[in-house]
């Protein structure tokens, strides 16, 4: 992992990611020469059609999966050849995952749910920060009144807060969400943006895949996917060259 | 029919996707299929096929006991000429002949070999409808009487002995003197009825006339082993009567002429029909019920396991399932395309399994047929297909039901709107527990087991037998000619061919002493010196024994010149006897009189030797052999050995009449006495790994089918940071507790066997045992490893992305 001079605010920086799926008959190219730069505080959504890569995109920002060519850096240290355990303790302390279908897992409390990026992390802590580390969280989303249920005693808009808990909990470099909202009705998706929104406002930056252009105005820089490359807008166009 | 075949077509397709899956089910029911249909039709062989001979039912074995004055049975024999009298006379078998088993030396071969004969009259043939391959069964012409020096050689004669000879029926072959003319061969397809002894082939037919000297077909007093008078029932009256009915003329007309022999005073004969059917499976129905409980046994373990794997799988196809139950597919839709996958792969494992059974109908011919009756007619029959066919129908619709029976119907299409809350269809938490459990108990328990049995008989095998074997060879005589001489003059006889044999280059050194591996003669004595009763086995030998055989002396000495030509009355003994007669000092110098008017004194004491499936060790005695003796033991230099032919010639040089009965390496001998151990070897051996298998496949199944359940989860914590030790650690962890529950059970069950078989399983259990219980439990633990880590390993060694686009 080597160091960019790039600048310190700089939270991600894409240069020239393409990403490509090859089968025995054909090459599907879903993702064509990505530059992209995240900065501190941003609030950035990408949208698109169906199929236009969005998903994809989302994948490798989260180390969840490779880039075909590219680099690609997080906080200045760069995370485009990582091995899968490097690339898992990048993703536990510089990340944090927001699914759409929540992905909490159903033997666990909610407590446990939202320890459990500390419990994997390199640095081991001690169980009484544990505690307070997941119970500020828990605050942080108005979910403190649920630490011992289980995720399945929770409605899908309070399955998700405690999901954005968990992301929030090891104090991640940028939030990863992805269709935050699709599995819920509106009423609660509108109470899971609120706290996204809060959560910016407050200086943490996310990065959210979205085709819901209603959620992806909210964002304060909107990216538009298609055919696996960035549609410009004036002003990505703008962050780029000051980045070149 | 198009439908069918698109259901086919679709399996197929399903299936080739994964090909590990198809490698297990086909291997492990196929082997395990073939196991079955073996032992299946050898059962229907035994139990339900009739014989192969014309009216096989009416076919009988008369039998005549002697029963003693206190009511007990002494022999179950004819007396010669009690035998041809019941033959002359008897008035209740339409058809009736006579047999005698035997064997005897075929001198008119180079190699003189030693043959199984069958002394036959003619309607030996013509009961059971022999197939002749060349000429002419036995006729009117070779009657009781008759002396008509012909003969019936069998197929393998005719292929052995005679290279197949086209011009076979122009030859002639010489037994004890006589030249008999072949008449005919029998045809390879005869089997023939086992009704004295299991997996005898007769090589040779002759006339009846010339099975005995005619000394003993006078005597009323002696009875013939080996002879038998067989027939075709032909009465409307009950067996029980027809025995009541001749049992009073056979005993009165013995008794008429047994009269002046106190001995057999208030003895009385008993006549008894024996079916031919039951004569030939004797006393095997324990052992088919015995190896058919075993086969079924293998088949559920087998069965549950690959249930496991159907179970796996589908937990995989769950996606695939609920896009076809949201497109209109019914629950019996989906059954039926199950059903046709399982039917497909029972298909293929039944191909596999009907050659197994081919090949284990082989190995029970080749090695079995002195043990199990009938199985030189095992071979692939209409029961055989019809069992195949009821197996592939049964087991195809019972892996379809437990692949049908873990989809939730109802539920399936919400798995495709699943938002995390693990509704998609699961066995529970419960049942996978105990399926874990009950895999490593039985596994566990059988690995034991079988390790246990294959240790014991390697012991056995690689157990120092106490005496040299390399390079030596045993040689018996016997007396060819008419008239056999009197004992003693065998003395210049032996002697001049002991020297004819040792002149021979290749001969280093030859004892006039007879085999380790041959019988002891067992002699019940009543010591009148020590005043108690003991049995003893004895044989004789000459001075140069036990340096010949590297049995050492371990105290007194060795026999002398003068002991061996003087006859005199000393014994050399085993330390077993030794250590009875003196428990805390020297034996040798006591005096023995074993109740026969004569005193033994005991010069030497020798180490105790081991014979092949001796399990306790007897009282050795070796006394001073005689130059009369017809055994020699002969050792030859390195690398060199006389052929049976060239050894036929050696001897033909110094004394026509004398034949070989017996010329066998010590080596292989005692490598055939070692044939159950070698047997128990490689069934154990091939048991303990089946087991192993079929474990491992079932653990991988039931661990497989957990990992798949939990992809979702997985990919959620390696998505939040989890290393891959940790994933691989969480679920060796999540398991441990199941495996440990499950050894615990093996070992409950292993007591259980200890308490219930104590006084069988006594000799075993010790602290000898260790070894095998950590080498199960580190192979138990081994399986549960591998198959915790490889369903996972697809999981962790891929982009994360991999296992979370799955989960939805």
């Amino acid at each position: 992992m080597s160091q960019a001079t790039v600048n310190t605010n700089t939270k991600i920086k894409m240069t020239n990611i393409s990403k490509i799926f090859e089968t025995e008959e054909l090459e599907t190219h879903a993702l064509r020469s990505i530059d992209l730069e995240i900065n501190a505080g941003d609030y950035v959504s990408i949208s698109g059609p169906s199929g236009c890569g969005k998903s994809t995109l989302l994948s490798i920002l989260g180390l969840l999966d490779m880039p075909s060519d590219g680099e690609f850096y997080i906080e200045g240290v760069n995370v485009t050849d990582l091995s899968l355990d490097e690339a898992a303790e990048i993703r536990n302390s510089k990340i944090g995952f927001i699914f759409q279908s929540f992905n909490l897992i159903d033997e666990l409390s909610v407590f446990d749910n939202v320890a459990l990026p500390l419990r994997y992390s390199k640095e081991k802590m001690s169980e009484q920060a544990i505690k307070t580390r997941v119970n500020e969280c828990l605050a942080l989303v108005a979910m403190s009144h649920r630490v011992s249920h289980k995720p399945n005693q929770l409605s899908g808009g309070q399955q998700q807060r405690i999901a954005i808990a968990r992301a929030l909990v090891a104090n991640p470099a940028i939030l990863l969400v992805d269709e935050p909202t699709g599995n819920l009705d509106s009423k609660s998706g509108d109470q899971v943006m609120d706290v996204l929104e809060k959560l910016n406002e407050n200086g943490t930056t996310i990065c959210m895949v979205t085709h819901d252009p209603r959620y992806a105005d909210m964002a304060r820089t909107q990216l538009k996917l298609l055919d696996g490359a960035i549609l410009t807008t004036p002003d990505i166009v703008e962050r780029v060259k000051a980045a070149v | 029919m198009n439908y069918i075949m698109y259901l086919i077509k679709q399996a197929w397709q399903s299936l080739t996707k994964t090909p590990g899956f198809i490698v297990s089910v086909v291997t492990t029911m196929g082997f395990t299929l073939g196991a079955l249909l073996c032992v299946l039709t050898l059962a229907y062989v035994m139990l339900m096929k009739p014989l192969p001979y014309p009216e096989q039912e009416k076919l009988y074995r008369v039998v005549q006991s002697q029963i003693m004055q206190n009511g007990q049975v002494d022999n179950n024999l004819f007396t010669y000429p009690g035998l041809i009298h019941f033959y002359k006379n008897q008035t209740h078998f339409s058809e009736a002949a006579l047999i005698h088993y035997d064997d005897n030396i075929l001198t008119s071969l180079p190699k003189q070999p030693s043959l199984k004969m069958g002394y036959v009259t003619p309607k030996w043939f013509s009961l059971l409808d022999i197939p002749m391959a060349r000429g002419r069964q036995f006729e009117q012409t070779e009657q009781l009487d008759s002396h008509n020096p012909v003969a019936v050689i069998s197929f393998d004669t005719w292929q052995n002995e005679f290279n197949g000879d086209e011009d076979i029926l122009s030859q002639k072959i010489a037994f004890s003197g006589v030249s008999f003319s072949i008449v005919g061969v029998i045809s390879d397809t005869f089997i023939e009825p086992e009704i004295e002894q299991r997996g005898l082939k007769t090589q040779v037919w002759l006339p009846w006339d010339y099975n005995l000297d005619t000394s003993a077909k006078e005597s009323w007093g002696n009875i013939i082993p080996l002879a038998a008078f067989v027939g075709k029932l032909n009465s409307q009256q009950s067996i029980k009567q027809i025995e009541q009915e001749i049992t009073p003329a056979e005993n009165q007309i013995w008794r008429d002429n047994v009269g002046g022999v106190t001995f057999l005073n208030d003895w009385t004969l008993q006549m008894k029909l024996h079916s031919f059917n039951s004569l030939v499976l004797g006393g095997s129905h324990q052992v088919i019920y015995f190896l058919l409980a075993g086969v079924f046994g293998l088949v559920i373990i087998a069965s549950a396991n690959i249930a496991n794997l159907f179970i796996s799988r589908i937990a995989q196809q769950q996606h695939s399932l609920a896009i076809r139950a949201a497109m209109g597919a019914n629950s019996k839709q989906l059954f039926n395309a199950l059903l046709v996958e399982s039917g497909i792969l029972m298909l293929l494992s039944i191909c596999i399994a009907l050659v197994i059974a081919v090949c284990g109908f082989y190995i029970l011919q080749h090695y079995l047929s002195d043990v199990l009756p009938r199985v030189a007619e095992l071979r692939l029959n209409r029961f055989s297909f019809l069992s195949a066919i009821i197996i592939v129908m049964s087991l195809a619709y019972f892996f379809a039901k437990v692949s049908a029976k873990t989809i939730k119907y109802k539920t399936l299409n919400l798995t495709l709107q699943s938002s995390g809350k693990g509704n998609s269809a699961q066995v529970p938490k419960k049942t996978r527990q105990v399926l874990v459990i009950t895999q490593v108990a039985i596994a566990a328990t059988l690995i034991f087991v079988n390790a246990n049995l294959f240790k014991h008989a390697l012991d056995s095998l690689n157990e120092d037998a106490g005496f040299e074997t390399h390079n030596l060879s045993y040689l018996n005589l016997v007396y060819s000619g008419m008239n056999w001489p009197e004992y003693d003059a065998f003395s210049p006889i032996m002697t001049d061919i002991k020297a004819q044999i040792i002149s021979r280059p290749e001969v280093e050194m030859i004892s006039h002493s007879s085999s380790p591996l041959s019988r002891f003669w067992q002699w019940p004595i009543n010591d009148l010196v020590r005043k108690e009763r003991y049995t003893i086995f004895i044989k004789s030998i000459a001075d140069d024994y036990f340096e010949l055989l590297g049995q050492p002396l371990i105290d007194g000495e060795n026999f002398s010149t003068a002991d061996i030509k003087d006859g005199n009355n000393v014994w050399i003994i085993n330390e077993a006897l030794a250590n009875h007669l003196s428990p805390n000092a020297s034996a040798v110098g006591i005096n023995v009189n074993p109740g026969n008017d004569q005193v033994y004194s005991i010069k030497g004491v020798v180490k105790n030797i081991k014979q092949p499936n001796q399990i306790d060790q007897p009282f050795r005695v070796y006394g001073p052999s005689d130059l009369s003796q017809r055994s020699l033991l002969i050792k030859f230099k390195s690398n060199q050995a006389l052929s049976r032919e060239q050894l036929v010639e050696v001897i033909q040089q110094s004394h026509k009449s004398m034949v070989i009965e017996k010329y066998e390496s010590l080596s292989q001998t005692q490598d055939a006495g070692l044939f159950t151990q070698k047997a128990t070897a490689i069934t154990t051996a091939v048991l303990a790994s089946l087991t192993f298998l079929l474990a491992s496949l079932g653990l991988y199944g039931v661990m497989s089918y957990s990992t798949q359940i939990r992809r979702f989860e997985i990919g959620t914590r390696l998505a939040i940071g989890a290393k891959r030790k940790t994933l691989i650690l969480m679920i060796i962890k999540d398991n441990s507790q199941s495996v440990l529950i499950g050894l615990v059970f093996s070992i409950l069950i292993m007591l259980g066997l200890v308490i219930s078989f104590n006084n069988q399983l006594e000799r075993y259990v010790n602290w000898q045992l260790l070894p095998t219980v950590i080498l199960t439990f580190s192979l138990i633990v081994l399986i549960t490893l591998i198959a915790c880590y490889l369903p996972l390993r697809n999981l962790i060694n891929r982009s994360v992305i991999h296992a979370l686009r799955a989960g939805h």
